[in-house]
């Protein structure tokens, strides 16, 4: 049954992604020509001819198949450097994210500066008395929180 | 001190600062949230390796007419799944991190914090008009704006350049594995499909209303597979924005400032978002 005699999946596992993903594609053409020549012909084929016809362009496409498969696999072996790359890479991304909403923090404390300054221009004594408690407890939270 | 004369003084310092500095860091944040976004469509493709095994075994036992005892063994398929899965949530951990690290919602946070100290604190008699309200969320707009765009604008620069070639190396072994391989996994699919239910159509036992039957179900289980195409082929072509759009990112990274980096990033953007709309047609159609 078989056109062509396909390597083991071990001796596969030797191709590079690119190369099963060619042969997949050689696969495929080729079953196209026995599924369209089994349909063109279907008349003039006897019912044997036709069996055996649909059962080669079925075992074309399963070979298809099989390569497609392996050169999504295989395509590990040609990223994993760059895998690498970009995982450290968002990891120092995500860890910058981080500095940032302590940054952020940071302001928000200076936020609650600019309202005791707001208090000051206001010459409210408890504007003044409230705006300097909160600035002391946002103080207190973010020494808290600190590592 | 009249603190009203400061206010205005402050305000328009402020301003400058701000619009200086949050443009381009937006457009970065446009483009990496648009990326992220696009990528993401990635789970809503509703094909996968193992799914296309399965639609394999299924075409089998109609063949064969059985039914498979042992279930089908479609392990390789999972395999290339999980790979092709691997290289997805690298890419968009990529995209949302760079999104966050060029978002602004350290200043919308600053803003609701400050407005509420302001206004809703226990101040007794102490009357703070509207105006001086802004005026100090403006203010601590700028603080943050000064301290943490140059810092952000600094990063970014820093790992655009780090992540280039990994970003393009991935991109392309994203849609290689799914515009490519998946996409031939669909063919090879029609070409079952077309073969079996030609051979029904043939099929002399069959009666001309189960014929007429068998070519709706024929035309149905076509037109699914051809929208299932389109779908990878506009998520291919999702991919190619990003990869340019990142690439001009890189050439460009030194001058992050430049009105051309803007307005190229503005056109990846609308590239990738006339992707997510053709993609989110094609997902209704099927």
């Amino acid at each position: 049954m078989n056109l062509i005699n396909l390597k083991t999946k071990t001796d596969m596992a030797q191709l590079t992604s690119q190369q099963s993903a060619v042969l997949a594609e050689n696969f495929l053409e080729l079953a196209e020509a026995v599924g369209n020549y089994r349909m063109e012909h279907w008349e003039t084929l006897s019912d044997e001819e036709r069996k055996e016809m649909k059962a080669y362009q079925y075992s074309l496409l399963n070979y298809s198949d099989e390569m497609s498969t392996n050169a999504a696999r295989l395509v590990m072996n040609d990223i994993e450097d760059s895998l690498d790359t970009l995982r450290d890479v968002t990891q120092q991304i995500k860890k910058d994210y981080g500095k940032l909403q302590k940054i952020h923090k940071v302001i928000h404390i200076a936020a609650a500066s600019v309202a005791l300054g707001a208090a000051i221009f206001s010459k409210q004594p408890q504007a003044i008395q409230h705006s300097m408690k909160n600035l002391v407890s946002k103080w207190k939270e973010e020494e808290e929180e600190a590592p | 001190m009249d603190h009203p004369k400061l206010f205005p003084v402050l305000g328009v310092i402020g301003l400058s600062l701000f619009f200086a500095g949050c443009v381009n860091l937006g457009r970065v944040n446009d483009y990496a949230a648009n990326a992220a976004g696009s990528i993401g469509q990635f789970e809503e493709l509703g094909y996968s390796f193992n799914k296309a095994c399965q639609e394999k075994c299924q075409m089998e036992q109609l063949e064969k007419q059985q039914l498979l005892t042992k279930g089908c063994d479609c392990q390789t398929e999972k395999e290339a799944d999980s790979v092709t899965l691997v290289i997805y949530h690298a890419l968009k951990g990529y995209f949302e991190g760079l999104a966050k690290l060029s978002g602004n919602e350290l200043t919308n946070y600053r803003f609701n914090a400050l407005t509420n100290g302001l206004t809703a604190g226990n101040f007794g008699l102490v009357h703070i008009n509207q105006a001086q309200v802004n005026a100090c969320t403006k203010v601590s707009n700028i603080l943050t704006q000064a301290i943490t765009n140059g810092y952000r604008r600094k990063k970014l620069t820093t790992y655009i350049g780090e992540a280039n070639e990994a970003v393009k190396r991935l991109l392309d072994a994203l849609k290689s594995n799914l515009v490519t391989n998946l996409t031939r996994r669909l063919e090879t699919q029609r070409q079952r499909t077309q073969s079996y239910y030609f051979d029904l159509s043939k099929d002399n036992a069959i009666s001309p209303y189960e014929k007429k039957k068998v070519i709706e179900e024929y035309n149905g289980l076509m037109a699914g597979i051809d929208v299932k195409k389109r779908q990878i082929a506009v998520f291919g072509k999702g991919i190619e924005s990003i990869g340019a759009g990142h690439q001009e990112l890189y050439d460009a990274r030194s001058q992050l400032k430049t009105k051309e980096i803007k307005e190229l990033l503005t056109r990846y953007g609308s590239e990738i978002q006339d992707t997510v709309d053709e993609f989110n047609k094609l997902k209704n159609e099927n």
